[in-house]
């Protein structure tokens, strides 16, 4: 009786200890995402908006460090998957997706009579950027655990929101 | 015959015994190993999203100042899962709410366990040598939200044109020190909302602290 019970006490703060090393980097690598991505803005020169492409291959490799036998890939579709589940069905077990996704302010126009401008409001806020990272990361949970993912998996669900950089004075 | 059995009976109440004693220590064992590891993944989200706080500011410009009406997280994905969109801005430098807006949107998931220590929002004039009072003496903007999970010390200029002043940090550049934006937030990890209270009962508060040095062309 003690000694099944010690190697799933043992066991469990194994994988505590682990998913304290994969979230850790889970967190450094969306930060460092999210300053990529609001780096990255659009410029008045034309330059490309963030892409999950390009985040995710610059976070990669930090990931990977971290992340044992978990895949790593960049979200395919443009609106960003809305649980853990949706990666699994679109990208297979055991893989996390990076998702950027950036929020344009409505565009200034001409106030109306007695209003002030910048009209409408907050048409003059700097875009925000946010970088997603979903999925399920590799785990030693077994099957039926009752953590939303399947067996030797936990789900993972990461995000940063903050404004792109722009030049201001 | 009598006495091999109850030599048998012995050692089976023995193993019982030992099983009870054994599995509560286990188990509290690892509820407090998880309950650290929480704990420092909390941290870390902490650092991260003070840390993009306090750069945020200086996506908006020294002078922008908010208007009236105006208040936290126009875009619903910076505040989903908390009280930031409450936070009514008017009349504090536009910086101030890119912070906010910035932490609330990334201080996600752990929501339901933390128990904030609500601040003033926007300060100005903090210094690093007052150590002993709360963001260096730092004082509220006027009209700055009273109740927020972020306090950030920035520096403005006001449309009339009045100078408020950053916070100064006297370990950079001694003994003059550098005008920075300094963000601060502060919370206490609440474990009796989540199955680990069952053998966890430490509170502690986590406190996350970021300064952001403004970009060389403001210098």
């Amino acid at each position: 009786m003690v000694a099944p019970l010690f190697f799933v006490c043992f066991l469990a703060a194994i994988d505590a200890g682990l998913w304290a090393v994969e979230n850790g980097a889970e967190v450094a690598a969306v930060e460092q995402g999210a300053r990529l991505a609001a780096a990255a803005g659009p410029s008045p020169l034309g330059a490309p908006p963030p892409d999950s492409r390009s985040v995710t291959a610059a976070v990669a490799p930090r990931l990977r460090q971290a992340l044992f036998a978990t895949k790593i890939a960049a979200w395919p579709a443009a609106s960003c998957p809305a649980s853990p589940a949706q990666v699994e069905a679109a990208l297979g077990a055991r893989t996390v997706a990076v998702c950027v996704d950036e929020h344009a302010p409505p565009p200034c126009v001409q106030p109306p009579a007695a209003l002030a401008s910048p009209y409408p409001q907050y048409c003059d806020d700097s875009p925000t950027v946010s970088v997603l990272l979903i999925g399920h990361v590799a785990s030693l949970v077994p099957p039926g655990f009752g953590l939303g993912g399947s067996g030797g998996e936990i789900p993972a669900e990461l995000s940063v929101t903050t404004h792109t950089l722009r030049f201001a004075p | 015959m009598t006495c091999r059995r109850g030599r048998r009976a012995h050692s089976s109440a023995q193993a019982v015994l030992e099983t009870a004693l054994v599995i509560p220590i286990l188990l509290l064992l690892v509820c407090n190993f998880i309950a650290v590891m929480l704990q420092v993944a909390v941290q870390q989200q902490m650092d991260s999203a003070t840390a993009l706080a306090a750069e945020s500011r200086f996506q908006a410009t020294q002078e922008a100042f908010d208007a009236a009406n105006s208040r936290c997280c126009p875009d619903p994905r910076c505040c989903a899962h908390g009280s930031g969109a409450a936070l009514l801005t008017a009349g504090i430098p536009t910086g101030c709410r890119y912070a906010a807006e910035s932490f609330y949107g990334s201080m996600r998931g752990y929501a339901p366990m933390l128990l904030w220590q609500t601040a003033p929002l926007c300060l100005s004039g903090g210094d690093s040598a007052r150590g002993g009072s709360a963001l260096g003496g730092a004082t509220p903007y006027p009209g700055s939200p009273a109740q927020s999970e972020v306090s950030c010390v920035v520096g403005a200029t006001s449309p009339a044109g009045i100078v408020f002043a950053g916070y100064v940090d006297r370990a950079l550049n001694p003994p003059r020190g550098l005008s920075v934006v300094m963000c601060q937030a502060t919370a206490t990890l609440d474990f009796s909302k989540t199955p680990l209270a069952w053998g966890v009962f430490w509170r502690p508060t986590l406190s996350a602290h970021a300064e952001a040095l403004p970009p060389p062309f403001r210098q």
